[in-house]
């Protein structure tokens, strides 16, 4: 295969014998760190990686929150490869690629007064840029990656509040909470990073009213779950993929649970197995068929710091790449 | 399909350079492409590849009866493609993937184009350019900016002239 250099107009990508279409499967099965420097190729292999928005097999791990009890700085949550770490006590956050190692570092306006802060994370479709979502218990604010600012002080919506206890997940590129309004009713919301508003998803129809909800992603899916016919039933549904589509499947109905739901908590998919954190220091894993419990006793150390689900990507947010080159 | 149960049916497959090969349709089928032509009723006679050179073809052949003689077993099935590839060189492997992508055989597509990834991650920028036959169109003052950039990721690559 000889190099003939074929000369096309520079937009173009061109290699001697395999057509585009090939060449980007080939990258597409490459890691990370061989296509970053593969984009020193040539101008048009740079722009062709920069485009890849997918890498197959991207590894799925789960980060704990914070390395050790008591230090300042936490992994505090992750959406689509990008960490936002938090530094409490100067009320500075970085947003992190580790799969890159490019990084951007910003830093919280407002006062806040008390630890009760919490954050959200979200990837706006309009234009694939990351948004940092503040939580304090009075007011929250969005930071955009392509404006490079902050929004002001915005408010909640009325009757209600939410369950800072039950743990946000971010999945669809946003992020999802529990609110639960002044009768007592729970209700799913999220963070529509298009208009930095908070927005209600109906629950599945045939949840009671007044039940206590939970949320979890799985499959890169927002799934619910909460008590079936009486304490020993968790039902799982799954929500259709995507920001808008708001329709639910019914998931599996996990049998003979022995934990509370507050500690009950689906993590992965193992084969046709579940992976669940039934007590704070014990996972097991449910197989569907046998409805057993398998224990995990290499898991026993874990603390309940939490586990952040993350998977490898080349996203990153869009200013700090323009600034680079 | 054109085969009667029992009695196997052979088709002859005709590369770009005029080798003649015969391959069993139940094998052959294995591309899209031979298997439209077998459906339409186009494989009476000679089946020209008008895109496969003879040596890649007599390769792909190869691997047609190997693997469906493997029952459908995945891990043996992974396990024949990761052999039957493991001594190709990259030369080699781009044709391959030329002819899988043309003959339609998603299965070896897959598995060429991942053993190229393979081959290619621990190389240099200068080996790929070569091998890909591409021409370097950075100044070299953009090109050592790039570099500098991902400079944690030039570690470990294979030694190179041209790195």
């Amino acid at each position: 295969m000889a190099a003939n250099n074929v000369s096309m107009s520079k937009k173009q990508y061109y290699t001697s014998d395999l057509p585009l279409e090939i060449v980007e499967i080939i990258l597409s099965k490459l890691p990370i760190d061989s296509l970053l420097r593969f984009k020193a190729v040539s101008k048009s292999w740079n722009t062709m990686i920069s485009d890849l928005v997918f890498v197959q097999n991207p590894r799925n791990i789960f980060i704990p929150r914070c390395g050790n009890m008591g230090c300042r700085k936490q992994v505090v949550c992750s959406c689509d490869g990008v960490l936002l770490v938090a530094d409490y006590f100067k009320r500075r956050y970085v947003l992190s690629n580790p799969s890159t190692r490019a990084e951007i570092k910003l830093r919280f306006p407002y006062k806040f007064s008390n630890n009760s802060i919490f954050h959200g994370l979200c990837r706006d479709p309009t234009n694939g840029n990351f948004k940092v979502v503040i939580l304090t218990p009075k007011y929250y604010a969005v930071y955009s990656c392509t404006n490079n600012s902050w929004t002001d002080k915005k408010e909640y919506p009325s009757n209600g509040r939410l369950l800072f206890n039950k743990r946000e997940v971010i999945v669809n590129g946003s992020t999802y909470w529990i609110w639960r309004r002044d009768n007592n009713v729970e209700e799913i919301l999220y963070i529509d990073p298009r208009d930095d508003m908070f927005k209600f998803i109906k629950t599945p129809k045939n949840v009671e009213h007044g039940k206590r909800i939970y949320v979890v992603s799985l499959k890169g899916f927002l799934c619910m779950y909460c008590y079936g016919r009486d304490e020993t039933e968790v039902r799982i549904w799954i929500k259709g993929k995507g920001l808008d589509n708001n329709s639910w499947n019914e998931l599996m109905t996990v049998e003979n649970v022995r934990a509370s739901i507050d500690t009950f908590r689906p993590l992965c998919f193992l084969e046709n197995k579940i992976v669940i954190r039934v007590e704070v220091k014990e996972i097991a894993v449910y197989d569907p068929c046998e409805k057993t419990f398998e224990v995990l006793n290499e898991c026993r150390y874990f603390h309940d710091f939490g586990l952040i689900p993350y998977t490898e990507s080349l996203f990153f947010p869009r200013h700090v790449f323009l600034c680079r080159i | 399909m054109a085969a009667e149960t029992g009695t196997p049916t052979t088709l002859t497959l005709k590369s770009n350079d005029d080798e003649l090969f015969s391959v069993a349709e139940s094998a052959a089928i294995l591309s899209v492409t031979i298997r439209n032509m077998v459906e339409d009723g186009c494989a009476g006679g000679v089946i020209p590849l008008d895109n496969v050179d003879g040596k890649t073809l007599a390769s792909v052949i190869t691997y047609m009866n190997g693997i469906s003689a493997i029952p459908a077993d995945e891990e043996k099935k992974k396990s024949y493609r990761d052999k039957f590839l493991s001594d190709k060189d990259f030369e080699t492997l781009a044709d391959m993937v030329l002819a899988a992508n043309y003959l339609n055989m998603s299965c070896l597509m897959d598995a060429v184009s991942a053993k190229i990834a393979q081959v290619m991650e621990k190389k240099s920028v200068g080996w790929v350019r070569r091998k890909f036959g591409i021409e370097n169109d950075y100044t070299p003052e953009e090109e050592a900016a790039v570099k500098e950039e991902h400079k944690w990721t030039f570690e470990g690559v294979e030694t190179d002239d041209d790195n």
